[in-house]
């Protein structure tokens, strides 16, 4: 039986390869883990979706390139 | 010779009376009497001598004129029966009407006003 | 997830430790238990150690005092414990929860006595209080247990799901979205605008002091307050609204509760207006009738007076035929008397001789003599009748109205009647109706019952007023983002402060995954629903029994309708037992597309079955879950017939057994069929 995140996964997935590629699929995934685990944490939830978010755009240079 | 100016019913006349004022069949035990009359000559003209009948006295007292206010009534049953003392029948036949229709009411149970027609 | 095992120890009838073992591999575990045994405490068992809550069987929630065993209570022991082995991501878990005596009580006679403790171990470690209730609440929260722990009659909440505009259809719609994982792209998508807004304050903050663009950053702070108050705002308006349908859920339920009331009470306000108008009839007609009895004595004594007018006009006849003889001889008398006088015949019109004469005076003589006249009496008699008449016929000339009266009594009569039945059977029964119905819920009335539903109104329009005006705040805090992301843009375009711009950036990094979940919600739910109606099809009919049920079709509350293969259309009014085996369709559905594991644990689920669904939703529990523990009765399903029937699903078969009248134990049952 299916009992897992992988259909959420594959459905923003394609969302954000058709359309926003410049998203790391990892954030995407990263987000969807945090928010799976802190469902009955609000806060927890929104700290640790905006850490991950924060972590991530700090990789964002200034001159449009990303520090990969 | 002039008759009586007033007159009684019976106890079973009274309440037989009463019962149809009480079932807003007539206003005053007077017009059930004046009907009691009629019934007792429509339906049994033949079977009753109003002049043999005989009533004790009571304490339900009317004046006569209560019940045949224009004569009318007198004049008829003078007429009808041919008697000189047109009131005593008068007054028999309301009593006897009353109590036959009290009786009667009596063994079915029910008033039913169409019974007397 | 997988449940491995669940120990009870002096809860509810079972006073020893006492455990259902779930194997390492997936099917279907049966443990019987008749009535009263202890097969809800089973289930309640999971509840406690999952959710921490109980339900007694009055309906009571966490009247934990009544389920510690009264064995164990003679025996002094006033705790109860249920622990819970599970493995979850390759993880082994013990959460171990118990009610304890609090320090200080000897005995405890209420449940104030008493308090929860609550241990999770981790692979051997133990974790903090705070780190153990979230895990709990991780793998099971209260809204998404419901469809894994239940007994046959909550079944009965899922034909809400059919009614898309019922206020728990719409609850129920939001625990089914839970499990499905809606909420991970919902607050995924909110979580991100929060981050992305976190991110341009910072930005605004360092802008501010740059000349060029000065003027923009202070035209957005004013923006962002007015945002804050927007958003304040839309908390309130919320807050009260949220109230509000708390307080309408109240009222549904109250309303839903003297439903009967008010239909009773409106029948019998049908039932009063009906014998009124029949009372209105009676005396109508008695009052008509009374008129034309008023003066009735002359036309009842009318047919006694017309006939003795026909009497006495009979009587009359000989009498007045004799008048008038004797008149007509009177008459000739006089004729011949002139003669004699005139000595001339008028008749044959010649002088009369004496001999004739004679002959005349004769005659008359003879005449005389046949005398037939009346006599005086008779004359008397004659005047007496013609007087009769006289007075007689003034008294006859009017109309018989008998019949009339008759034809209104009748009406009188019959309206009696309806009326008194009205009386005296109707409003009785539908006084004594209501009077029991007045006991059942303690103290409402009619008023009461009525006002229920006006109040329910009133609230539900008020929460209409507060979703208008949550709508507008929401237009309004969509124009002000708008204009603080064209003011952000402009700041951005005209900064020379590389940090304002790489904020910037990073704002539109944020915004950018907020538009993937929002985007990603639409989809994902279109997606869930085809999945959902597939998956529910598939086993309904895989347990369906009739030739014309085709499929499935689903809502947008997730509730689920039979099709007719032979028009295409839904099954209008499906039977109590039909309700039951799509219900546990979409139950098999949703634990298919839910984006986590877990077991299945059903108390009773068959109790609207007949013996064939019975049987086919018994073949059809292996699909359902991974792991599915049934807690049927002896006589609910037939022990032999599910063992055929699930074959090697069977993982084990126990049997609640009975030590005395306040103990159980749970043991291997024998299989002898």
């Amino acid at each position: 039986m299916k009992n897992n995140l992988d259909e959420l996964r594959s459905t923003l997935e394609s969302i954000r390869a058709a359309k926003y590629p410049d998203i790391p699929a990892e954030v995407i995934s990263a987000i969807i883990d945090v928010q799976n685990q802190n469902q009955n944490d609000p806060a927890r939830r929104q700290r640790e979706t905006q850490k991950l978010i924060i972590q991530y755009s700090n990789q964002i240079k200034a001159d449009g390139g990303d520090e990969q | 010779m002039a008759e009586f100016a007033q007159f009684t019913i019976t106890d079973a006349a009274y309440e037989a009376a009463s019962k149809f004022v009480e079932e807003k069949w007539f206003d005053s035990a007077n017009e059930a009497g004046i009907f009691a009359a009629a019934y007792a000559i429509r339906c049994h003209f033949d079977e009753i001598d109003p002049g043999s009948l005989y009533y004790p006295v009571s304490t339900h007292n009317y004046g006569y004129s209560s019940f045949d206010p224009d004569g009318s009534w007198e004049i008829i049953i003078k007429t009808l029966y041919n008697t000189e003392t047109p009131r005593a029948y008068f007054r028999n036949l309301i009593i006897w009407g009353l109590e036959d229709m009290g009786c009667r009411i009596r063994e079915s149970g029910v008033l039913q006003i169409t019974d007397f027609l | 997830m997988r449940f491995k095992k669940i120990t009870v120890e002096n809860f509810g009838p079972f006073k020893d430790p006492t455990s259902v073992d779930f194997s390492a591999r997936n099917g279907v575990s049966i443990v019987w238990g008749r009535n009263g045994r202890g097969k809800t405490t089973l289930l309640n068992a999971f509840n406690f150690v999952l959710n921490g809550t109980v339900k007694d069987r009055d309906g009571n929630v966490d009247n934990f005092l009544s389920f510690i065993n009264e064995a164990g209570m003679n025996e002094g022991k006033y705790t109860f414990k249920v622990i819970l082995d599970l493995e979850n991501n390759g993880k082994a878990y013990r959460i171990v929860r118990s009610i304890a005596v609090l320090p200080g009580v000897d005995k405890p006679t209420s449940n104030n006595h008493l308090h929860m403790v609550l241990q999770v171990n981790e692979s051997g470690n133990i974790l903090s209080p705070a780190d153990s209730e979230h895990f709990v609440k991780r793998i099971m929260t209260k809204e998404v247990s419901r469809f894994f722990l239940f007994d046959g009659e909550l079944l009965t909440e899922y034909e809400e799901l059919l009614n898309e505009n019922s206020v728990r259809g719409g609850s129920i719609k939001s625990s089914i979205e839970q499990i499905l994982g809606m909420p991970i792209l919902t607050y995924g998508a909110s979580d991100s605008e929060s981050a992305a807004s976190t991110i341009a304050t910072e930005a605004r903050k360092v802008a501010q002091n740059e000349e060029a663009v000065s003027k923009y950053t202070q035209k957005l702070d004013a923006e962002e307050d007015t945002l804050k108050y927007q958003q304040q705002e839309l908390q309130r308006l919320k807050e009260e609204r949220d109230a509000c349908i708390l307080n309408r859920n109240k009222l549904q339920n109250l309303v839903e509760d003297t439903e009967k009331l008010r239909q009773f009470s409106e029948r019998k306000k049908n039932i009063e207006e009906n014998m009124n108008r029949q009372h209105q009839i009676c005396d109508d007609e008695q009052r008509a009738i009374a008129r034309i009895l008023k003066d009735s004595w002359q036309w009842m004594i009318a047919p006694v007076l017309r006939k003795r007018l026909l009497d006495l006009q009979s009587a009359m006849a000989d009498l007045h035929g004799k008048e008038q003889t004797s008149k007509g001889r009177e008459i000739i008398i006089e004729y011949i008397q002139q003669a004699i006088k005139e000595i001339y015949c008028p008749v044959c019109d010649h002088p009369i001789s004496q001999n004739e004469r004679e002959k005349l005076e004769a005659k008359i003589s003879r005449i005389k003599a046949e005398t037939d006249g009346l006599s005086p009496e008779e004359k008397v008699q004659l005047e007496s009748y013609r007087a009769q008449q006289a007075i007689l016929t003034g008294y006859t000339s009017v109309a018989d109205q008998a019949q009339e009266i008759k034809v209104r009594y009748e009406r009188y009569a019959a309206a009696l009647v309806m009326f008194t039945d009205f009386k005296e059977h109707d409003l009785r029964e539908i006084e004594s109706d209501l009077e029991a119905l007045r006991k059942n819920a303690a103290g409402t009335n009619e008023k009461a019952a009525f006002e229920y539903l006006d109040q329910f109104g009133k609230v539900s329009a008020k929460i209409a007023e507060y979703d208008q005006g949550i709508n507008r705040v929401n237009e309004e805090i969509e124009k002000t983002k708008e204009t603080i992301k064209k003011l952000s843009m402009t700041i951005f375009e005209k900064s020379r402060n590389k940090d304002v711009v790489l904020a910037n950036k990073k704002v539109a990094f944020a915004e950018t995954i907020a538009a993937i979940f929002s985007e990603g919600i639409d989809v994902y739910r279109d997606k869930l629903s085809r999945d959902v109606e597939r998956d529910a099809t598939e086993i309904f009919m895989k347990m369906n029994t009739e030739e014309d049920y085709g499929g499935l079709r689903i809502n947008e509350n997730y509730g689920l309708t039979i099709i007719r293969k032979s028009d295409g259309k839904p099954v209008p009014k499906r039977s109590a037992g039909w309700e039951h085996m799509v219900a546990f369709a979409l139950i098999g559905a949703l634990h298919k597309n839910a984006p986590f594991d877990g077991p299945v644990i059903m108390d009773s689920p068959f109790y609207r079955l007949d013996i064939i669904n019975t049987k086919s939703m018994v073949k059809a529990l292996p699909l359902i879950a991974n792991q599915v523990l049934m807690l049927p009765y002896p006589g609910e399903i037939d022990p032999s017939a599910t063992r055929t029937d699930i074959g090697d699903y069977i993982v084990q078969e126990l049997e609640i057994a009975r030590i005395s009248s306040n103990e159980s134990t749970i043991k291997e049952m024998s299989t002898n069929g």
